[in-house]
């Protein structure tokens, strides 16, 4: 049995996405950075919600960045592509 | 290099979205992902345009790789290039026509989104299309999906259908997200997956922390039987491609890995 205040609270985050937005706002423990963090930083499990407050084209740019790190780029792709039996 | 190669998709009007791992970058649902993957119109015509887009971006053919014929593009074959002068820049260019679990190129481009970046504008594969071509074989997978789900859910504008809420239910495969969504919005619980454990209801607007052990080891069970079973159905979808790979290696029909594309 759900609770009415609970039914309240859902119907408010159903049906106004104003509302849905400022509760998952309240929700996030990690208030979005006025200066974007490090990407070492935003890219800690426990930063998460730095990593959503980059914009699409910084998550890119720092993802591609990050490549590379990558010793070796092309084991990495075939590991991932021709998994081996 | 990438960037002049995305342009030249444009100058060539090759019809395509940008998949798999750089769009759940995008979204905001991994952070990582090494190669760069497309869904290709399968328009025998828009095949040519991208052969001569890649030719002129001076790409070439790597391992596995079909002729990028309609016969082979609608058979639903991946198609491998490098991008990039020397092997030490190579960037790695995975593209299909007909990728697994999707609907039709014209229905899934119609809800794409457009993302400006560094790349150029990229059309990119919207949310629902790409949980569906996520659920592969690989475990790392599900996590993103889930994460998917939960993008969805907070980017919706318009209020909150129980079609949405039963979809996204249906795309949670941790028991975080799982417990996000339930919390948030308990009216889910109308809509619950088929199969569901009894128990899977009693978490409504119940957090997590307060769940009983036996409940949680039960829907991760429960959990854990559902990715098997996508991951089942993944491995008996490229199980006849893979063998018709193995014939075309066999009988030489392969395109030599190195290639340029001409």
């Amino acid at each position: 049995m759900v609770p009415d205040c609970v039914r309240l609270r859902s119907f408010l985050i159903l049906h106004f996405p104003l509302f849905r937005r400022i509760l998952l706002a309240v929700r996030n423990p990690n208030p979005t950075p006025e200066t974007p963090l490090p990407t070492q930083d935003a890219l800690s499990p426990f930063k998460a919600q730095h990593w959503l407050a980059l914009t699409p084209a910084e998550r890119l740019r720092r993802s591609w960045a990050l490549r590379s790190r990558l010793p070796d780029p092309r084991a990495a792709h075939d590991r991932k592509l021709f998994p081996k039996p | 290099m990438i960037a002049s190669f995305f342009q030249s998709l444009d100058q060539h009007r090759v019809r395509y979205l940008l998949i798999s791992g750089q769009a759940t970058v995008l979204y905001g649902a991994a952070t990582f992902s090494e190669d760069i993957d497309l869904w290709l119109d399968p328009a025998a015509e828009n095949a040519d345009r991208f052969r001569s887009a890649l030719a002129a971006a001076g790409g070439c053919y790597y391992k596995l790789t079909p002729p990028l014929e309609p016969a082979f593009l609608d058979a639903g074959h991946g198609f491998h290039f490098t991008l990039g002068n020397t092997s030490a820049e190579a960037v790695f260019l995975d593209v299909m026509a007909r990728p697994p679990r999707t609907r039709a190129f014209a229905a899934a481009f119609a809800e794409c989104r457009r993302f400006s970046t560094e790349w150029g504008v990229l059309p990119t594969v919207g949310i629902p299309d790409l949980v569906e071509l996520k659920k592969t074989q690989r475990l790392g997978d599900y996590p993103i999906i889930s994460a998917l789900a939960l993008r969805y859910l907070e980017g919706r504008t318009a209020p909150v259908s129980p079609a949405d809420l039963a979809w996204a239910v249906a795309n949670l495969f941790t028991i975080d997200a799982l417990f996000t969504v339930a919390e948030a919005f308990p009216q889910w619980i109308d809509a619950a997956p088929p199969g569901a454990p009894p128990s899977l209801l009693t978490i409504a607007a119940r957090p997590l922390d307060e769940s009983p052990e036996e409940v949680l080891s039960e829907i991760s069970q429960w959990l854990a039987r559902t990715i098997t079973r996508h991951q089942v159905a993944d491995r008996l979808h490229w199980r006849g491609i893979i063998e018709e790979l193995r014939d075309l290696r066999r009988t030489g029909r392969l395109m030599p890995e190195g290639a340029p594309v001409a």
